[in-house]
C-alpha cells in the first residue's frame, strides 16, 4: 500500500469520525513536550524555578492524557446506554408496548425509533465525548493535579535538596580540613602532588 | 428526562460542532478561560492578592491562546490543508473540484448532516435558494436522504485543523503569551507576584 493510499485511508476515517478525545490527547502530548522545553529555555528565570515549573507542566500533561482517554471510554459506554430505542419513542407508543397492544401503527413507530437510534448513535457518541473532554479539562484534570502533583513535587524537591546538601557538606568538610590550623599541611592529601599511588607511567603518557 | 438528554445529544447542530476541531478547541479554551480563574478565586487557602494575580495571569494566558488560535487556524491551516488535499488527491478524487472553495464545502457539509426534512426546509429558505447550483450538489441535498458528505475532504480539513491546533496551542501561544502577559500585567498594575513583593519588602 502506497503512502498516498494510507494517507487517504487515515483522512477518510478522520472525516467520518473526528473524535474529540484523540485531538485533546494529541494537544496534551504536544504541550507536555513543548511547554517544559520552552520553560527550560527561558534565560531570565532561576534554574531551580525553571526545573520546578517544567516538571510541574510536564506532569500536568502526563496526567491529562490518561484522563482524556478514560473520559472517552466512559462517555462511549454511557452513549451506548443512551442510544436505546425507548428514548426515541413517544409516551403513547411506550405505554402501548407495555400493555402488549402492538398494532401496525405501533410497529411502524418502533421501526422508526430503531432507525433513529441507529442514525443517532454516532452523534450521541461524539457529543458526549466532547462533553467528557470539557468536564475533564475543566474539573477532573485540575482536581487530580492538585491532589497528585503536590506530593510528587515534594519528593522531587526533597531529593534535590538532599543531593545538593550532601554536595555542600562534602565541599565544606574539604575546606574546613584545608584551613584547619590543627591539620598538618604536609600530611594533607590536597597538597600532596606526587602521591605514591599516582606514580609511574599511565596510558597515553599522562 | 433521559429521553430529552438523548434527543439533545443527537441534535445535528451539536453533532456538527463536535465534529469540528476548531469549534471544539475554541469552546474548550473559552471554558478554561472562565473556569480556571474562577477555581483560583474560589480557593480559600490562598490570600486574596495572590488569588487575584494568579487568576488574572491564567485568564490572560487562555485568552491569548484563544486569540492566537482563532487568528491562525481558520485562515491558514484549514485553507492550506484543503488546497493540499486538492493537489494530492484531486486527480483520483474529482469531488475536490466540485467545490469552489473551502467555505462552500463546509456549508455543504453543514447541510448534509441535517435531517432530511430539516435540510429540505432550509434549502427552500430565501438565503439558501441560490446555493450549490452546480455539479448536482443541490439535487443531491434535496433528493437523497443520506447525501455524500465527502469524508476525504472533511478529513483533510480536520487534519489541517489538528496540526494547526497542536502548533498553535503548544508552540505559538506559549511564546506569544510569554512576551505579552507581563506588559499587560504591568499595565493592569499587577506586575509582581504578591509573594515576591512580600519577600522584597
Amino acid at each position: 500500500m502506497s503512502f498516498t493510499a494510507r494517507l487517504e485511508n487515515v483522512l477518510t476515517k478522520l472525516g467520518k469520525n473526528n473524535s474529540p478525545t484523540i485531538v485533546a490527547m494529541g494537544i496534551a502530548t504536544a504541550k507536555g513536550i513543548c511547554r517544559p522545553i520552552f520553560t527550560m529555555m527561558d534565560e531570565h528565570e532561576k534554574p531551580e524555578k525553571k526545573r520546578y515549573t517544567a516538571i510541574r507542566e510536564g506532569l500536568t500533561e502526563v496526567i491529562a492524557i490518561p484522563v482524556y482517554y478514560a473520559s472517552g471510554v466512559v462517555t462511549k459506554f454511557i452513549a451506548d446506554k443512551l442510544a436505546n430505542k425507548k428514548f426515541f419513542m413517544d409516551k403513547n407508543t411506550l405505554s402501548a408496548i407495555k400493555k402488549g397492544n402492538i398494532t401496525p401503527q405501533i410497529q411502524q413507530a418502533i421501526t422508526q425509533a430503531e432507525k433513529l437510534t441507529k442514525e443517532n448513535l454516532p452523534k450521541i457518541r461524539t457529543s458526549l465525548n466532547f462533553v467528557g473532554v470539557c468536564v475533564s479539562a475543566l474539573f477532573l484534570i485540575p482536581f487530580i493535579c492538585s491532589v497528585a502533583i503536590k506530593p510528587i513535587m515534594k519528593k522531587v524537591n526533597s531529593r534535590n535538596t538532599s543531593v545538593s546538601d550532601n554536595k555542600v557538606q562534602t565541599i565544606n568538610n574539604k575546606y574546613t580540613n584545608l584551613y584547619n590550623p590543627k591539620t598538618q599541611i604536609i600530611g594533607n592529601k590536597a597538597f600532596n602532588t606526587f602521591r605514591s599511588t599516582s606514580s609511574g607511567m599511565k596510558v597515553g603518557g599522562l | 428526562m433521559i429521553s430529552a438528554i438523548a434527543r439533545g445529544l443527537s441534535n445535528s447542530t451539536l453533532a456538527n460542532i463536535t465534529q469540528n476541531t476548531t469549534a471544539r478547541v475554541s469552546i474548550e479554551t473559552t471554558l478554561k478561560a472562565i473556569g480556571r480563574p474562577g477555581f483560583i478565586l474560589i480557593d480559600n487557602d490562598i490570600d486574596s492578592q495572590t488569588k487575584k494575580y494568579a487568576a488574572t495571569k491564567e485568564f490572560l494566558y487562555q485568552a491569548i491562546c484563544l486569540a492566537v488560535y482563532l487568528m491562525v487556524i481558520p485562515p491558514v491551516f484549514k485553507k492550506t490543508s484543503f488546497a493540499l488535499g486538492k493537489k494530492i488527491f484531486g486527480k483520483t478524487h474529482p469531488e475536490f473540484s466540485k467545490f469552489n472553495n473551502l467555505a462552500e464545502y463546509l456549508d455543504y457539509h453543514k447541510f448534509a448532516t441535517k435531517s432530511f426534512t430539516n435540510r429540505r426546509a432550509t434549502l427552500c429558505k430565501t438565503h439558501s435558494i441560490n446555493k450549490f447550483k452546480h455539479h448536482n450538489l443541490r439535487e443531491d441535498l434535496y433528493t437523497k436522504e443520506n447525501p455524500d458528505k465527502y469524508d476525504l475532504i472533511k478529513g483533510c480539513v480536520e487534519a489541517g485543523s489538528f496540526i494547526g491546533s497542536i502548533l498553535g496551542l503548544a508552540i505559538f501561544a506559549p511564546q506569544i503569551s510569554h512576551y505579552t502577559i507581563h506588559p499587560i500585567m504591568n499595565f493592569l498594575g499587577m506586575n509582581k507576584n504578591p509573594k515576591e513583593k512580600n519577600q522584597k519588602a
